[in-house]
């Protein structure tokens, strides 16, 4: 139960971790001189998308769980993936901005502090970011499990197959071991009319002999062992 | 990576613009755009930033598909190759971008060019990722699918080679009877045994080349029947009539083989045998709404006696259901004033599979 959830958090805490490193730099050159961007902003950057990372994780292995045992579908995917986002980036911003800010010291969109648009709009681009940078890691996800999903039927429709094929060879044993040679019988009986002809004692004693070792099984056999 | 293919670098070129156009959608995210810009420099804007985006995605794309060309068989030099592909071409492509716009006089271009391949390696390996595992699941569940057909296929057979048996253990005891019969008649009525004899030659070359194929024609098959009743006529006399109404144009349908001696056999051993008196066959087809429907009515002891019957015509059922599914099937009525028919109906069209 517990490495369920915490794998997740886990996994969305770092892709979060990612995400804040790459807007760091791509943030980094825009800033004259550089330096003001410093390593307080980067904590920032961590602690705001490993935040949104982890909740939207979080979300969707709520998702994932009320799911199962059966897996989610594509579109209840990205439904998991679209709300997540949005509620992660706002419950987390609301979280930093109320609780941890005075406990960590960080500069957390203090800027934006009684500028309600602006702050709309950075939760906006968060939101943008979660959805994008989320939906591709899901999509890369859900993709694996389907995948082994797809070897796994391919492994048991082998098995299936070739469990079928032996039955089939068996089936067809069975079938050949049954039979009486029709062919052989065949030409024992033309003979047998032929002599009908030409020596009605020979025929008859010929008759006899055919129909005992009929029931003597002399033609199955004989078929089995040319067939075999 | 494998080897080179027109769908799926057509798929990877669709999956790049879609990604492309999604990122690009980051401009109109920006903290402060509205308030800065009017609207139409802003679409202006997009469509610039979606160029861009557009080169550089291009060239990564050409890049790691012409990774894709060279063989590599280790996971991790896999990796690395990748990896150096999609830094070539967001290098390549970032400065084709710079070339395009230049940046400001102050911004390092190198830091600008290592942040954006870094973003680029993460974005363009997830979706290589995407795009290998999709292809990947999707070969395998083609494969599973094929397999799943042979299955089918297999168990279609089966279950034929198994009527194949049943009907190989019914073959033996109506050539004892009849070799019985003949020994019998033989020593009593040699011209008749003599006739029995011929006429059992003339069914068994008829049934011999029925026994190896899987597909007969109609005609084949009433050769076959009217062989096998005038090897009983011999025995039963006069207690056996035989009528056929086939018009001559049906004959060369195809039919399941052995179908027809089925329904002929059960007719005999169900139906006129049991009675001293004996009765009549009919044999007769008809083409009616693209089906062709085959029937034998007897005038036998009709329906109560041949529950015994069962197994053989629960037989012809289940291999008339595996050659043509829904399209054919049995159908029983009571034949006036007595007896029964019994008819077969398939598809005149669909061969058997």
């Amino acid at each position: 139960m517990l490495p369920f959830w915490l794998a997740r958090a886990g996994f969305g805490f770092l892709c979060g971790a990612v995400l804040a490193l790459l807007e760091y730099l791509h943030y980094f050159p825009l800033m004259s001189p550089p330096s003001e961007l410093g390593l307080d902003s980067f904590r920032a950057l961590l602690v705001g998308y490993g935040g949104n990372g982890f909740l939207l994780a979080l979300i969707v292995a709520a998702a994932e769980r009320r799911a199962r045992p059966r897996e989610l579908r594509a579109w209840e995917l990205a439904a998991a993936v679209v709300a997540g986002a949005v509620l992660g980036v706002l419950l987390w911003q609301g979280f930093t901005h109320f609780v941890l800010r005075d406990h960590l010291g960080l500069r957390l969109f203090t800027e934006h502090v009684g500028q309600p648009r602006m702050w709309a709009g950075a939760l906006l681009y968060q939101s943008w970011l979660m959805l994008v940078f989320g939906g591709l890691a899901a999509a890369v996800y859900a993709s694996r499990r389907w995948r082994a999903r797809m070897l796994e039927a391919l492994r048991s429709a082998e098995i299936a197959r070739a469990k079928s094929e032996s039955v089939l060879a068996q089936a067809r044993l069975d079938s050949l071991q049954a039979r009486v040679d029709p062919e052989l019988v065949f030409r024992n009986l033309a003979q047998l009319e032929a002599l009908y002809v030409t020596d009605l004692a020979a025929a008859e004693r010929s008759l006899d002999e055919l129909v005992s070792s009929l029931r003597g099984g002399t033609y199955m056999t004989d078929r089995i062992r040319r067939t075999a | 990576m494998t080897s080179f293919s027109w769908p799926s670098l057509w798929r990877g070129g669709l999956l790049t613009l879609a990604i492309v156009f999604v990122l690009s959608t980051q401009l109109l995210f920006q903290l402060g755009l509205y308030e800065s810009w009017p609207l139409e420099a802003i679409l202006l804007g997009w469509l610039d930033h979606f160029t861009d985006q557009l080169i550089v995605g291009a060239c990564i794309f050409a890049a790691v598909a012409l990774a894709g060309l060279v063989p590599v068989n280790s996971t991790p030099r896999r990796m690395a190759l990748l990896a150096g592909a999609i830094t070539l071409g967001a290098v390549t492509g970032e400065m084709a971008v710079m070339l395009r716009l230049p940046l400001a006089p102050d911004m390092s271009a190198a830091a600008v060019l290592a942040a954006k391949t870094a973003r680029w390696l993460v974005i363009a390996g997830l979706a290589y990722a995407f795009f290998m595992l999709q292809r990947e699941g999707a070969e395998a569940a083609t494969q599973a699918h094929e397999k799943e057909l042979q299955r089918i296929r297999l168990e279609r057979q089966m279950s034929e080679a198994r009527l194949q048996s049943l009907h190989a253990q019914m073959e033996p005891h109506f050539l004892f009877n009849t070799l019985a019969n003949v020994q019998r008649l033989y020593r009593t009525e040699p011209e008749r045994g003599r006739r029995m004899l011929s006429n059992f030659l003339a069914y068994l070359r008829a049934a011999l080349p029925q026994m190896r194929s899987s597909e007969t024609t109609l005609r084949q098959e009433l050769e076959l029947a009217r062989a096998y009743l005038e090897v009983l006529h011999v025995r039963m006399g006069e207690r056996l009539k035989v009528s056929f109404d086939v018009p001559a144009e049906y004959a060369s349908l195809p039919f399941p083989p052995l179908a027809l001696s089925t329904l002929t056999e059960n007719a005999i051993k169900h139906g006129l045998n049991p009675l001293p008196e004996g009765g009549a066959i009919e044999i007769s087809a008809r083409v009616e709404n693209g089906r062709l429907r085959v029937g034998v009515a007897d005038t036998g002891a009709g329906l109560r006696s041949s529950s015994g019957s069962g197994a053989g015509l629960a037989n012809l059922r289940a291999r008339l259901a595996a050659l043509y599914g829904e399209a054919a099937g049995l159908e029983f009525k009571a034949n006036l004033p007595r007896g029964i028919r019994v008819t077969i109906v398939v598809p005149v069209e669909a061969r058997p599979a």
